[in-house]
């Protein structure tokens, strides 16, 4: 891509973030070429919606987990615990720009066909996630490990816990990560009893 | 969404209430067939105009957030007409409650609203609050058997994220579990998360 053609999506990108940051509300494709400085016209040779617009700032926010998680010395159940509340903290830190008006299918189906910003997620929680398995004596869970901390660790529902109950990061964390080992352990225990095919 | 308590129907006069129910009927008819429908297509589903239909509801949304409230009264009185108690309670409910996500389908996926499951039934989004009600015995009987010490709020919004209807129909879907295989491991997955949640409450 020419330079000027990757500053403009790069602005693009980053108005969205700005927008959903700031306000609640419908937000249009013309709203966030506006903010950018940019021709809608232009915007859209770019960008098909604003959906593939926040998906693209998702992804940047799910590279940064990412190399957060690549760089750590820690292992096992400190190691999610520290990936988990760097996540907490980039929902914060991006605010409404993270909260999908969602798809109606599943995570794991979505993650199969291989949705792009879920699947850079699922690589920042890889490790962590299977070290937790080992550490807690589970068999390894995969993918349904991944299903479940994403259930818990979705944007809306981390907002929801500090918004409207009050909790502060912290607490968020360490209360939805014990809920996570304890929802592996429940998952565990209910798989090898009746296997499935 | 309406805040409004009881049944939003009652004190309608009855061809308007049979409008109301034949509109309710036709959007979950055509959304659990997985089709996504307009007003228009509602309406049209039910025998009505498409004006008559707006004067029922401003979106086809409401009109979706009505039938889910019919499933959640069913619920409510599926647990009410159960004499088990605790766990077991809890078990036969949740069981009740795949069984209907299966039976009504897609209408029970919600491209969901941005705010939070707690702040939305905080604002008496009606068709929660009926739900809600639903598990609010089996839910604080179930804690004190396990003896977990979680508030009732904390422990709906846990066993609402784990019985989300999206999450369901994958487990169904991608993981390939029966509806019953896939309500006995959310309800083990879903307690052994109270448990761990409620532990680190003590800590912190």
């Amino acid at each position: 891509m020419r330079s000027d053609t990757q500053r403009n999506r790069r602005e693009l990108v980053k108005a969205a973030g700005q927008l959903f940051a700031s306000r609640r509300g419908p937000i249009s494709m013309s709203d966030i070429a506006k903010h950018a400085e940019i021709s809608s016209a232009t915007a859209y040779r770019h960008f098909a919606s604003v959906e593939d617009i926040l998906a693209e700032y998702r992804f940047g926010v799910g590279e940064k987990l990412r190399e957060f998680s690549l760089k750590q010395e820690s292992s096992g159940l400190e190691l999610l615990e520290v990936v988990s509340r760097k996540w907490v903290d980039l929902v914060i830190r991006h605010g409404g720009a993270m909260l999908h008006t969602r798809s109606g299918e599943g995570y794991l189906a979505r993650l199969r066909q291989g949705a792009f910003y879920l699947t850079v997620q699922a690589d920042a929680l890889e490790r962590p996630l299977r070290e937790t398995c080992d550490e807690l004596g589970l068999m390894p869970l995969g993918d349904e490990a991944m299903f479940l901390w994403n259930i818990l660790f979705d944007p809306r529902e981390i907002l929801d816990l500090i918004q409207t109950v009050g909790l502060s990061k912290e607490q968020t964390t360490a209360r939805l990560v014990s809920a996570l080992t304890g929802a592996m352990t429940g998952w565990n225990a209910d798989r090898s009893r009746s296997p499935e095919s | 969404m309406p805040a409004r308590g009881g049944d939003p129907a009652s004190g309608l006069r009855t061809d308007t209430q049979r409008n109301r129910m034949l509109l309710v009927a036709a959007a979950g008819r055509l959304f659990s067939a997985g089709s996504p429908a307009t007003m228009a297509e509602v309406a049209g589903e039910a025998g009505i105009s498409t004006a008559t239909a707006y004067r029922h509801f401003s979106s086809v949304n409401e009109a979706l957030a009505a039938y889910r409230f019919e499933v959640g009264r069913e619920l409510f009185e599926f647990t009410t007409a159960q004499e088990a108690s605790g766990v077991d309670l809890l078990g036969r409910v949740c069981a009740q409650w795949v069984h209907l996500v299966v039976r009504h389908g897609a209408s029970m996926i919600h491209t969901r609203s941005a705010e939070g499951y707690l702040a939305r039934l905080r604002d008496g989004a009606y068709y929660l609050t009926v739900q809600a009600e639903a598990l609010r015995r089996p839910l604080a009987e179930a804690a004190q058997e396990l003896e977990v010490r979680a508030t009732g709020q904390e422990a709906m919004f846990l066993w609402n994220v784990f019985f989300d209807p999206r999450e369901i129909f994958d487990l169904i879907n991608s993981v390939g579990l029966t509806p019953d295989q896939a309500s006995a491991r959310l309800l083990r997955t879903f307690t052994a998360a109270l448990q761990g949640w409620s532990a680190r409450q003590d800590l912190s």
